[in-house]
């Protein structure tokens, strides 16, 4: 009590100083935010209440907030601050208005939707205040959502508040706010080529121009999640490819996450999700399993930055190989070309537009920045060719283990769901450990430990049953290697961790939305 | 290159298969390989194909579990040849089969970006699987 009773007084001091906290507009129209509701024991446990409340004055620059602590005394007995006496009366806004943008972020798992920058450059790391999203004019209304009071210049841009309750309500007030690095001269090395890109006529222009969606089919804060969190502000496993050149520069530090960073990759990840999904399995709700998982093995692989690289030459948001990319060039390029051809709008887009180069990326060290390379159509191309591959990855493991009649009966006692987890789950692994290095463990798993009539029941246990025999069974190659085969057995897990942590930063619940 | 193809795939078909320390496997394996080239017919040639996943599968999964690490290496091994020729698959043996074949079966070499191809050379188990396709596509 004594900690909320200090905080409560730093809070009128900051309120006072005009530091942060709110402003008070001449029209002195008031709104409380009743605070006492939150288990805080200190600042940081405040802090994400604090930004939702900020986030809320931003939105609606009418309503300046009161902060309070304790039970609401009657609106009579308020005390405001320097209202002009001309000043309308003191209005308390009913709780019914506004009640879920208050209430929800505080009771969400973890605190940020806001990623705090670590302080390592702070001079180039100050946080600034996201303008608030430009919705698409084709995309759907949001369904339910509480909306705040709309600037006079975007009223026209917004659907009318529906009634009833909403399915997205969290996103919705992460969404709103959403902060952007200010870069610096250590990490702005694309901001030029992203505003050139951002003017341009190709589907990453548009994507750009858009803003950020809300009604993504991978959710904003996830991909801000994995963007600011998987690599520090200082990690300097980044390259940089200047238009027209096959050769990156190495040793690059995390590029700035700002608005046209943040905008071109969600979009880029949202649209190619969209466009592909349908390439990597029949149904919704397949799809979705796919999408997450695929969601996590990128986190896993780059942060979901588009320009991460390593020094043996895997680049780009899937780390794509030249192995991988060569295989795709080979196996699936026709097929990926008629699928988007034939989704049309945007999709055949990408097609058009990313999709024409005979092979549109080229597989050799020589033409890494093919990978990654803005000018070259990344993150989409890199996107496509990463989902290329596990397509392709897929089809073998199916030729070879999961449609042989040998297997059937194994596979048997999963619902279709269950088992195309299974199966994507492995094919997401075998993005690490090649074709090849997957189906000798799992051969062997399913030789051993699944003979006569036993089947698979629970695709958890299964996974951990694989992750066992990657340790027993490793492929020839990778044999007497301990540290190959701890890496190729705890893929999966990793990816999985990976997932989970995204998920639980951006306050929970799937990552996608589609 | 019609004639260095039947000339390779005579001479492996000479070659004795690959011992996996598996006496069972090796025999048969080699008696496969020399059965193939007297097959007049494709579908001759995939029935015998087919007999052959069979009694590796069986074989396989009839096994003693193994317990020490010279058995788990056996079994990985002949689980690895296996996985190879589980995944030739064709229908009918024709020139794209045979070539969308190979590229499978390549493409399950080890991924290795300091290679000059990106890919780790071909395992006697995947070689082994690479000469049976050899014969049947002959």
């Amino acid at each position: 009590m004594r900690t909320r009773r200090s905080f409560f007084l730093l809070l009128c001091l900051l309120s006072a100083s005009g530091f942060g906290l709110g402003r008070f507009t001449p029209a002195g129209e008031i709104q409380r935010i009743d605070l006492s509701s939150y288990q805080a024991y200190s600042l940081k446990d405040l802090m994400p209440a604090i930004e939702a409340a900020v986030g809320q004055i931003e939105r609606a620059e009418k309503i300046p907030v009161v902060l309070s602590v304790g039970p609401t005394p009657p609106s009579s007995d308020q005390p405001v601050p320097a209202i002009p006496v001309e000043a309308p009366p003191i209005v308390v806004v009913p709780e019914t208005t506004v009640p879920e943008q208050v209430e929800v972020t505080p009771t969400l798992p973890t605190p940020p939707a806001v990623v705090v920058e670590e302080p390592t450059l702070p001079a180039e790391t100050t946080v600034r205040p996201a303008p608030r999203p430009e919705r698409e004019a084709a995309a759907p209304p949001l369904e339910s959502v509480p909306r705040p009071m709309p600037r006079p210049d975007r009223i026209t841009e917004q659907a009318p508040a529906p009634e009833g309750t909403c399915d997205n309500c969290a996103e919705h007030v992460r969404m709103s706010s959403l902060r952007y690095m200010e870069c610096g001269s250590r990490n702005n090395y694309l901001e030029t080529e992203l505003a050139g890109i951002k003017s341009g006529n190709t589907i990453l222009g548009t994507l750009m121009r858009r803003g950020p969606r809300e009604n993504a089919a991978i959710k904003a804060s996830c991909v801000k999640a994995g963007l600011e969190t998987v690599f520090g502000a200082n990690s300097s496993t980044f390259v940089n490819c200047a238009p027209g050149k096959n050769t990156p520069a190495t040793g690059k530090r995390r590029a700035c996450v700002s608005e046209n960073y943040f905008t071109l990759t969600h979009n880029t990840i949202d649209l190619v999700s969209r466009c592909m999904a349908p390439y990597l399995s029949p149904n919704k709700a397949d799809q979705r399993t796919d999408l997450r998982l695929l969601l996590g093995l990128m986190a896993q692989e780059s942060g979901l930055h588009f320009n991460a690289g390593n020094g043996s030459g895997a680049s780009g948001m899937g780390q794509l190989t030249q192995d991988a990319i060569d295989a795709v060039n080979r196996l699936e390029m026709t097929n990926i070309r008629t699928h988007l051809a034939q989704q049309g709008g945007d999709c055949a887009k990408l097609a058009t537009d990313l999709m024409q180069g005979r092979p549109p990326m080229r597989g050799g060290l020589t033409y890494r920045c093919d990978r990654m390379s803005l000018s070259r159509g990344n993150p989409a191309l890199n996107l496509i060719y990463t989902m290329g591959n596990l397509k392709l990855s897929k089809r073998q493991l199916e030729r070879s283990i999961f449609d042989d009649n040998r297997y059937k009966d194994v596979f048997a006692g999963l619902s279709t769901s269950e088992r195309n987890r299974l199966e994507t789950a492995i094919v997401v692994w075998s993005h690490n450990t090649g074709v090849g290095g997957m189906q000798t463990p799992l051969t062997a798993l399913l030789n051993s430990s699944y003979r006569g009539k036993k089947r698979i029941t629970d695709v958890n246990a299964f996974l951990a049953e694989l992750k066992q025999a990657h340790r027993d069974y490793p492929h020839s190659v990778y044999r007497g290697k301990a540290h190959a085969i701890r890496e190729k057995s705890g893929y999966y897990s990793a990816v999985s961790q990976r997932l989970s942590d995204i998920e639980k930063h951006a306050g929970g619940g799937s990552c996608v939305a589609l | 290159m019609r004639r260095f193809v039947i000339i390779l795939s005579l001479l492996m078909a000479g070659t004795p298969a690959f011992a996996f320390k598996d006496a069972k496997v090796t025999e048969k394996l080699s008696s496969f390989k020399r059965e193939i080239p007297t097959f007049k017919t494709s579908s001759e040639k995939l029935d015998a194909l087919e007999k052959f996943r069979d009694f590796l599968a069986d074989h396989l999964s009839q096994m003693p579990k193994p317990k020490t690490k010279a058995q788990k290496a056996l079994f990985a091994d002949l689980n690895e040849f296996q996985a190879a020729v589980f995944s030739i698959r064709m229908d009918k043996i024709d020139q794209q089969n045979c070539r969308e074949n190979r590229e499978t079966l390549a493409s399950l070499r080890i991924p290795d970006p300091t290679q000059e191809d990106g890919k780790m050379p071909a395992t006697p188990a995947l070689q082994e699987a690479l000469s049976i396709l050899l014969l049947l596509c002959r």
